[in-house]
């Protein structure tokens, strides 16, 4: 189900009112259904993906947690592992591979499988894999309730683009009879709001002028490719950050919070700031159970650096089957790593030109990386980019609407219109009411026979 | 709605600061105790009468707004009715067409039927067209052939105009209907009105064979008496002014911020933009060309049709609305006009001189029309005061004759 529907209009209210109502078993009993709901509008078989994920994490889990044998744990550990990550092979990197194969060796190992990637498989595996990975090393005991896992793996919230949540936050949470609090659900409603404007009215705007750009880029004009690259900041920014709002937003109506996703990242005045602030949830996954791991900053600069490049690689990788992924994977790393190598202190200079002046330069690194996340190949995003260098000749259309929201979205965030919205309503059941009433109006005018785009966080 | 809820212990005005996690290497205990199955009616009778007085509370606190909203919304209703009476009633819908009966009669044209043979000294047009002639959004006696036939008659010699037209009809079709279904009228003369879409589908259909659209299919199409509380809601809420309103401000407000744009799908170019030349993900206007070689042809074996038949062919383009002027207030879809390379009207009009057909330039007619001359919700279909416009354009050529 897509949050931009209207039936999700309808079926949150009706989610919540039957949650609030029903005492806490039932009401547990009736998430997981609701979830299972969520997902399957996409596709009923693929459901069963994530039955397997939740019997696969739970039952490893409780063999962790109840032998005493290192070797049993280890094997338990590592069958989870490998379910989880073999799912994810199958369904995501079996033709990147075969096909990265066939280019390089003229061979291919397997013949293109051609399959569906199913809705959300990257985000729901990592938090699974978190569950089991924390029963392991002993920082949470195994869930006796199958329900505790279950409701954990595919709470609807964040089920199919995150955030990509601990077992630890979310589920002593879900295990609370808690009552109605007003607050929390205007809050909520607010949230849902603010992230619909930025999916529906800024994301879905911006679509067709990169999508146009970037369909022909050997025909658009280098100025018509810059802005399209600042159009596509502003889209992958609205896009996917407001379906987090949408899901802490709906969580809230719950009554139940969700880790922050996005703090301002496009104020950020270096690139190791900007991944503070850019898909939290992800980012301390992989600095939990990869950079870490792997040694994180404890062995030196050089092995620093590494498990700098692995992570962000991997991270690349995690996007898409692609080796512009990696890329840009690779080009996060490598900004990361020179930012190191210099100096370059990770929080904002004092001095305002300073800052003014490192923040320009990392918001167009950010652009220029951005490229490669957009391009549908590496030969196609070296084109972008060769054409934006030389000012290339060529057709130029609505070149100015993505620069000035560029610039609207960086006033707005400058002036935490976020929080204030938020506060706002948080604070008023009149407005939070009236505005409750308009924007379902509004939103089920918008959805009416329009094509929106999904989310662009659903393809990975 | 405050509540003893609202004493919960979260910190709910920190909703928004971001939650710390806990150290991955430090044990964290999580409640196992089983959770107790109870009754799934349990709370229903402490929740639900809480909540019917906290909306209660609500309402009472704010009554005065409750009411002041409710008159704004009568008064507004009122308004727009009085303005627009077009509101009362979609202008798409499949048998009623801003607010009026889409009915075909027994003949299979929309408007009164006609006598067969033609009753003498009568003078009778034959109207081709799509749905700009047929009267999409208007009454049919507020049609260009309806107007036509007033703007004709005297009382020497009545005129009837017989409206052909249908919507998604192209000239290959029109020129089978000419001579297959249309020729047992006695028509004196002929008046073809073209549109942009009508050109669009030239290269939309060009590997398909023209077919005769069908007659009964059409009359089909005539109101159906629906009954029934499904039926009586559905009736209430097209026939609300305020839906309708926002139905269309909703889709300009969509064009607006570019959430709908006017590109049309190469694979199948169906719309205004292909007639315009309309440049869009680096294409040339090579498709727009090729559409009007097809139209020219087309053109060419229509007037072959009325020349063997010995009907005088008319041919006017009905301009859409964003064409007229450079006044925003004519573009409320926000069609980029940067983008428009192609004047139809200067094309169909050199088309016709080529094929020694009369043209008819409806624009100055149509842009002097006493008031607006298109339906609200689009920029194709005309309301009365410009299909009285196109006709008066009409009239004018066929008298000078």
């Amino acid at each position: 189900m897509l949050f931009n529907s209207t039936l999700y209009l309808i079926f949150l209210p009706l989610v919540a009112a039957l949650y609030y109502v029903l005492p806490l078993w039932w009401r547990r009993v009736m998430l997981v259904a609701a979830s299972y709901a969520f997902y399957m509008v996409w596709s009923v078989p693929f459901s069963s993906l994530l039955l397997f994920s939740t019997v696969i994490d739970y039952t490893a889990a409780r063999v962790i947690d109840s032998s005493d044998s290192p070797v049993r744990q280890r094997l338990a550990l590592l069958v989870s592992l490998s379910a989880n990550l073999g799912v994810l092979a199958v369904f995501k990197y079996a033709d990147f591979f075969t096909n990265s194969v066939y280019s390089l060796f003229g061979v291919r190992p397997w013949q293109e499988l051609d399959l569906i990637l199913p809705l959300g498989i990257s985000f729901y595996t990592f938090q699974t894999m978190s569950y089991t990975i924390d029963v392991y090393r002993g920082h949470l005991s195994a869930r006796k309730s199958l329900i505790d896992v279950a409701l954990y793996v595919s709470f609807f919230p964040q089920l199919v683009a995150g955030p990509i949540i601990r077992a630890d936050t979310l589920i002593p949470q879900l295990r609370e009879e808690n009552e109605e609090n007003w607050q929390l659900i205007r809050a909520g409603i607010a949230l849902i709001i603010w992230g619909m404007v930025k999916k529906v009215f800024i994301a879905d705007a911006m679509a067709p002028i990169v999508n146009e750009s970037y369909a022909n880029a050997g025909a658009a004009s280098g100025i018509a490719l810059l802005s399209a690259t600042y159009a596509f900041a502003v889209q992958i920014y609205c896009d996917f950050s407001g379906y987090t709002d949408i899901a802490i937003g709906s969580a809230l109506v719950l009554g139940i919070r969700l880790p922050a996703n996005f703090r301002e990242p496009y104020l950020s005045c270096s690139i190791r700031e900007f991944w503070r602030r850019w898909h939290i949830s992800l980012s301390t996954w992989l600095r939990d159970y990869l950079y870490i791991p792997l040694g994180g900053s404890k062995r030196g600069p050089t092995h620093t650096q590494i498990n700098l490049m692995i992570t962000m690689l991997l991270g690349g990788l995690w996007h898409g089957a692609g080796w512009n992924w990696v890329v840009w994977g690779g080009l996060q790393g490598l900004m990361m790593i020179i930012e190191r190598i210099i100096g370059l202190s990770e929080s904002p200079p004092k001095q305002l030109l300073a800052k003014i002046v490192r923040w320009f330069i990392t918001f167009h690194l950010v652009c220029l990386s951005w490229v490669f996340f957009r391009a549908s190949d590496v030969e196609q995003a070296w084109e972008v980019i060769t054409r934006i260098g030389t000012l290339a000749p060529g057709y130029a259309f609505e070149i100015w609407t993505p620069i000035a929201l560029v610039a609207l979205l960086l006033i707005v965030e400058i002036g935490r219109g976020r929080k204030r919205f938020v506060n706002t309503l948080q604070h008023s059941a009149p407005l939070a009411l009236l505005l409750a009433i308009l924007a379902f109006i509004v939103f089920a005018l918008t959805f009416r026979g329009a094509s929106s785009p999904e989310f662009i966080y659903f393809q990975f | 709605m405050s509540t003893n809820s609202e004493s919960h212990t979260r910190h709910v005005d920190a909703v928004l600061e971001p939650i710390t996690p806990s150290s991955r290497y430090e044990h964290v205990e999580i409640e196992q105790s089983p959770i107790r199955i109870s009754n799934p009616l349990s709370r229903v009778m402490r929740v639900i009468p809480r909540w019917f007085m906290q909306g209660l509370g609500l309402l009472r606190q704010n009554l005065r707004w409750v009411v002041v909203s409710l008159i704004v919304l009568v008064a507004l209703e009122i308004t727009l009715r009085a303005a627009e009476p077009r509101l009362m009633g979609r202008v798409y819908n499949a048998s009623m067409t801003g607010g009026h009966p889409l009915a075909f009669n027994e003949q299979g044209f929309r408007g009164q039927p006609v006598e067969i043979p033609k009753p003498v000294g009568t003078r009778r047009v034959l109207a081709l067209g799509d749905s700009v002639t047929m009267g999409t959004g208007v009454a049919h006696d507020q049609t260009w052939p309806a107007y036509l036939a007033q703007r004709l008659s005297d009382p020497q010699r009545p005129a009837e105009v017989i409206n052909a037209g249908l919507p998604t009809l192209d000239l290959a079709q029109m020129e089978l209907e000419l001579r297959e279904r249309w020729s047992r009228f006695q028509c004196d003369e002929v008046v073809l009105v073209i549109t942009g879409n009508m050109v669009s589908f030239a290269k939309a259909r060009e590997d398909q064979a023209a077919t005769l659209p069908d007659s009964k299919k059409r009359r089909a199409t005539a109101i159906k008496e629906e009954s029934g509380l499904r039926a009586g809601l559905k009736s209430l809420y097209t026939d609300v002014a305020i839906p309708n309103t926002l139905v269309i401000g909703s889709e300009h407000a969509k064009f607006a911020i570019g959430l709908e744009d006017h590109r049309y799908n190469p694979e199948h170019p169906v719309g205004v933009m292909l007639a315009h030349g309309y440049l869009q993900d680096g294409r040339d206007a090579s498709m727009s060309e090729q559409a009007y070689d097809i139209v020219r042809s087309q053109l060419a074996q229509l007037k072959q049709a009325a020349d063997d038949l010995g009907l005088p062919l008319t041919v006017t383009y009905a301009p859409p609305k964003f064409s007229l002027n450079d006044s925003i207030w004519y573009n409320l879809k926000f069609v980029n006009r940067d983008r428009l390379t192609i004047d139809p009207i200067e094309r169909i009009s050199t088309m016709c001189t080529e094929l020694g057909i009369t043209f008819v330039d409806p624009v100055d007619a149509i842009r002097n029309a006493p008031s607006p001359a298109y339906v609200l919700s689009d920029y194709t279909h005309f309301s009365p005061s410009g299909h009285d416009a196109l006709a008066s354009a009409i009239e004018r050529s066929i008298r000078s004759r």
